[in-house]
């Protein structure tokens, strides 16, 4: 009797660090509304600190339906690619792509690398796979520029304040329209964060330069203080983002280099997932080949800025939760210096680019964080482009009782896929010219 | 600007206080967010931590513990403009649609008023009131700060205008950095050092190449200051202001001649440098330019020539002409991540051509003429009836054939060696790194002569056994200057983090001069939307050397800024 008592406290003890549901998971409808009355309902479909802020009355759920599957929405060139990809591509030892027909590193990887029929859960480099897919799917929608706001919210104080940036990411791996490029340096891709307010950090750019295989990344920054072009060291991505509840490899639930980690697939699992709206979002065409999210789109309403909102006053008050089956992973940093300690990702089954649920544990495995990302689909008029895309993130410190939201697209906030960017702006010195 | 402009300003900074602020959102004036405004509105008090030293060169001389000696009062206001939109809509813009040239503007106006002369100390009153029109330009200023232009088409950028341009890897102090002048009036090392550099009008290109052989992000970079159109040097602070360079007293001031460079093609600065990337952990690059000192450098010379063999009976005669003379540049930095330590090593060398110096055989020339030998009691009375004791400037007598001397000019070989590292402190922050930075920079005089020095005389220091008999006051000695070695070193370092979810950076910056002198700096800043609140204490301990010239000024500042976005 005493040793099934530890088993079950070990077993306990483990779901626990895991995020595994402890209680069997209850049922949702869609038109439910789960608040603190009734949050058993909700068992099972979050992890354990979402079921607690659920419980504690700092977030209430309406649980909806998608009017459409986000499968059909993929763009046309990632879906394209699930097919031409098929069998084509494996990991090696060390969670590095290789081609199977040649069993090297391949010269170039358009589209999505593994379609579902792939990811055998049985497989241990399932998890790298489906980073890799989310990574590659991202780089399908070609150059990307995002404006988007960072909003420090406290429990009892509120909005406290707001850095906007614009995230801009042009590809060299994964985009056939990128193929042709010279590449001799085997550039992944280029990101760069331009810091446009407040005034006093306006100036401010990170070039992130990422290479295919395992160079560790060059990362520059343009520091308005000291006018000048600074290296930053890649190994320091744990660390907060300008004082955010957010480190930099938190960007998009996970934003590090993929062999950085040791990957574990957990288990596959219903959840609630947050989406901004049951229906696709118009996307608006600026030339033929560059969309845009239209301002007609829905916009989020956050707790700070509702006077009759309860819950916890960083959290979104009227997104969509939709019940959808996840594939849970456990990743493990490598870098022993690294600020968190295990973390869990819940990413979306059917379309691996949507990463829901990050669960954050310290390194003394002690439950620190949770974020999560709400998605939507997005299409044209005409119905010639469609795309997934994320619409928010939330970052909660439950430690210090503090969250951080970036908004995303909004109807006053566009978000360009497919657009002209100059890839000169992300060398040494064409960065420099984005600078003050 | 009297009145009638202060009011202006008055009216400029009431309509943006006015202004809501919507947390820190950029403000974007059309729907497609191509063009931008934001604004800073910023107040700096500082209070002396310690009296003037005796003797010493702090003005006010009587300047005590707790005076006010800085109330700066700054409004920046700033437009960001991208044209790429327009460019569509407008026909005059249309040759730039044709090329595809990108196009975008920045101005930045500023507005600066330093209260200090209106609401400090009688003694800054006083300041103010023996030099009226001089004081009452120094303490405010509006300008058009920056407003350049940027034309970027593929690999080519050619920025046009008003704009600072700042290379090389050095903190603190400047190396490669030396294009654009520094306003040291305001508070010299106690301040940010990019809030003190002055942009110039200036025509900026670079070229991105990309990659050759090993390299890649090839960049060759290069700059012009045409002297026609911008001559501007780094100011003099006037006589009596807190932060004006140590001089031993107004009489010696009053002899000074400041001359700027004329506005000529000769006064042009100009420049060039190419950088790369070396493999994903190293980037390098190399430069050379024309530019000028800081400072002026000065020299002694007689406004009418002594004939050979004639005494130099008025010291009147004797003046200190300040040149800006160019000097030349050439060197190279490197930054390499270090894997295995996760460590950002910084390195910086540069030869300095030319660089003119204050060696006292040559610039001091007239002071080390022969002089025929008086008795004290003469010399007593020629100090008297001169207002200015010859025994000050080493004469024991009275010069005979003195000659005008000259800027020395010697090769300087500079170079730091710094290194930045990441940190976590999990016992003191367990959210943010702490970040460290350290530098050494070290000096090589090259052909040193023994006699450099900095044109500052040592206070305290008094002719020995000499007193005026006849006003029983000591004799100045102004011949003995804090000197300046073949080789110099020096080290820096920074540490900071933040807290409260980067609401609060305390920082640390210090300097050590290995001749004996220590600079701190502690700080903390605070921000709460649209505020940011600072804290600093600046303090020099040591020898009267190097930034050891300013020790008795020890200070604290408080900031306070509201930020439009």
């Amino acid at each position: 009797m005493r040793t099934k008592r530890h088993l079950l406290a070990c077993f306990m003890s483990l779901c626990l660090l895991s995020g595994i549901p402890v209680m069997a998971s209850a049922d949702v409808a869609p038109g439910d509304v789960i608040d603190k009355s009734n949050w058993e309902k909700a068992q099972g479909l979050l992890p354990e600190p979402g079921l607690n802020w659920v419980k504690n009355g700092d977030t209430v759920l309406n649980v909806g339906e998608l009017t459409y599957d986000p499968k059909d929405y993929l763009n046309p060139g990632a879906k394209a690619s699930l097919v031409t990809n098929a069998g084509k591509y494996d990991l090696d030892a060390e969670d590095l792509f290789i081609d199977k027909a040649t069993g090297k590193f391949p010269d170039f990887l358009e589209g999505v690398p593994y379609p579902e029929s792939e990811l055998d859960m049985k497989d241990p480099r399932v998890g790298a796979k489906c980073m890799y897919n989310k990574f590659y799917t991202s780089y399908t929608q070609g150059n990307l520029r995002f404006p988007f706001g960072a909003v420090w919210v406290g429990r009892s104080g509120g909005f406290e304040r707001e850095v906007n940036c614009e995230w801009q990411q042009y590809p060299m791996d994964g985009f056939g329209g990128h193929r042709e490029e010279s590449n001799k340096e085997g550039y992944e891709r280029f990101a760069l964060i331009r810091v446009l307010a407040p005034f006093d950090i306006a100036g401010t750019n990170i070039l992130l330069m990422r290479y295919r295989g395992k160079k560790a990344d060059t990362t520059l920054a343009y520091v308005p203080a000291i006018r000048r072009v600074r290296r930053m060291s890649p190994a320091n991505r744990s660390d907060s983002f300008i004082g955010s509840d957010a480190c930099v490899d938190d960007a998009w639930c996970f934003d590090g280099k993929v062999i950085a980690f040791n990957w574990k697939f957990l288990r596959k699992q219903e959840a609630l997932f947050p989406f901004l709206d049951s229906k696709p979002q118009p996307l608006e065409a600026k030339s033929e080949t560059e969309y845009w999210t239209g301002k007609s789109m829905k916009q989020i309403k956050y707790g700070y800025d509702d006077k009759d909102w309860q819950g916890a006053p960083w959290m979104p008050t009227n997104l969509v939760w939709v019940k959808r089956t996840a594939i849970v992973l456990e990743m493990t940093p490598k870098d022993p210096y690294y600020n968190y300690g295990t973390h869990y990702l819940w990413l979306d089954e059917d379309v691996n680019l949507m990463t829901f649920w990050k669960v954050i544990y310290d390194r003394a495995d002690k439950y620190w964080k949770m974020m999560w990302y709400s998605w939507s689909a997005f299409q044209s008029p005409d119905d010639k482009m469609r795309l997934i895309t994320a619409t928010s993130m939330l970052a909660v410190d439950d430690r210090t009782n503090h969250g951080t939201i970036i908004r995303f697209p909004e109807p006053n906030n566009s978000w360009g896929y497919w657009t002209k960017l100059n890839k000169n702006d992300y060398s040494l010195g064409g960065f420099q010219k984005l600078c003050k | 600007m009297d009145v009638r402009n202060r009011g202006w300003i008055g009216l400029v900074l009431a309509a943006l206080l006015l202004v809501p602020a919507g947390g820190a959102e950029a403000l974007f004036v059309d729907e497609e967010s191509t063009l931008s405004f934001g604004a800073k509105l910023q107040t700096r008090v500082s209070f002396r931590l310690q009296d003037a030293e005796k003797n010493g060169f702090t003005y006010p001389k009587d300047t005590k513990v707790g005076d006010l000696v800085q109330w700066r009062n700054l409004a920046l206001i700033e437009i960001d403009h991208d044209l790429n939109n327009l460019t569509e809509d407008l026909d005059i813009l249309w040759p730039l649609k044709k090329l595809e040239i990108q196009t975008k503007y920045h101005i930045v106006a500023r507005f600066m008023y330093e209260a200090l002369y209106d609401v400090g100390s009688d003694g800054f009153k006083d300041i103010r009131d023996n030099d009226k029109e001089n004081i009452d330009n120094f303490k405010q200023a509006y300008d058009l700060w920056e407003a350049y232009a940027d034309f970027s088409r593929g690999p080519v950028f050619i920025r046009l205008g008003r704009q600072i341009l700042a290379w090389g890897e050095t903190d603190i102090f400047r190396l490669l950095d030396g294009i654009n002048p520094l306003d040291n009036t305001f508070g010299g090392p106690f301040e940010d050092l990019d809030d003190r550099r002055i942009p110039l009008w200036m025509l900026r290109g670079s070229y991105n190449i990309g990659s050759v052989g090993p390299f890649s992000s090839l960049t060759i970079e290069g700059f012009w200051v045409p002297g026609p159109w911008d001559a501007k040097m780094s100011p003099w602070p006037p006589f009596g202001t807190p932060y004006m360079v140590p001089d031993p007293k107004k009489e010696v001031y009053d002899r000074l001649y400041i001359n700027n460079p004329p506005k000529s093609m000769s006064s042009s600065r100009w420049g060039g440098r190419l950088q790369w990337l070396f493999g994903p952990d190293m980037n390098c690059s190399i430069a050379h330019y024309k530019s000028y000192l800081d400072l002026p450098t000065t020299y002694f010379v007689l406004k009418e020539p002594v004939p050979e063999g004639d005494p130099l009976l008025d010291f009147g005669n004797l003046i200190i002409n300040a040149d800006y003379p160019s000097r030349q540049v050439t060197g190279g930095s490197m930054t390499y991540w270090e894997s295995m330590t996760n460590i950002v090593f910084r390195g910086e060398i540069a030869q300095f051509w030319d660089e003119p110096l204050f060696e006292l055989a040559q610039n001091a020339r007239p002071l080390v003429a022969d002089y025929i030998p008086l008795s004290p009691a003469a010399l007593d009375a020629l100090a008297v009836f001169a207002g200015e004791d010859p025994r000050s400037f080493g004469f024991y007598g009275i010069p005979v054939s003195p000659e005008s001397g000259n800027i020395a000019k010697r090769d300087i070989l500079r170079w730091m060696i710094g290194f930045d590292k990441q940190v976590w402190v999990r016992s003191l922050n367990k959210s943010s790194m702490f970040f460290t930075s350290f530098q050494y920079f070290g000096q090589w005089i090259q052909n040193h002569q023994g006699d450099t020095i900095l044109p500052t005389a040592i206070p305290d220091k008094f002719v020995s056994n000499t007193v005026n008999n006849i006003t029983g006051e000591p004799v100045p000695d102004y011949t003995q200057f804090p000197h300046i070695n073949e080789t110099e070193h020096i080290f820096t370092a920074i540490i900071n983090t933040n807290y409260m979810k980067g609401s609060v950076t305390p920082q640390m910056a210090a300097a050590y001069d290995m001749r004996g002198v220590w600079l701190l700096i502690p700080s903390i800043n605070y921000i709460r939307e649209p505020f940011r609140f600072g804290i600093q204490y600046a303090g020099i301990v040591g020898v009267y050397n190097s930034f050891g010239l300013f020790r008795d000024r020890d200070q604290i500042a408080f900031t306070f800024a509201y930020l439009l976005n």
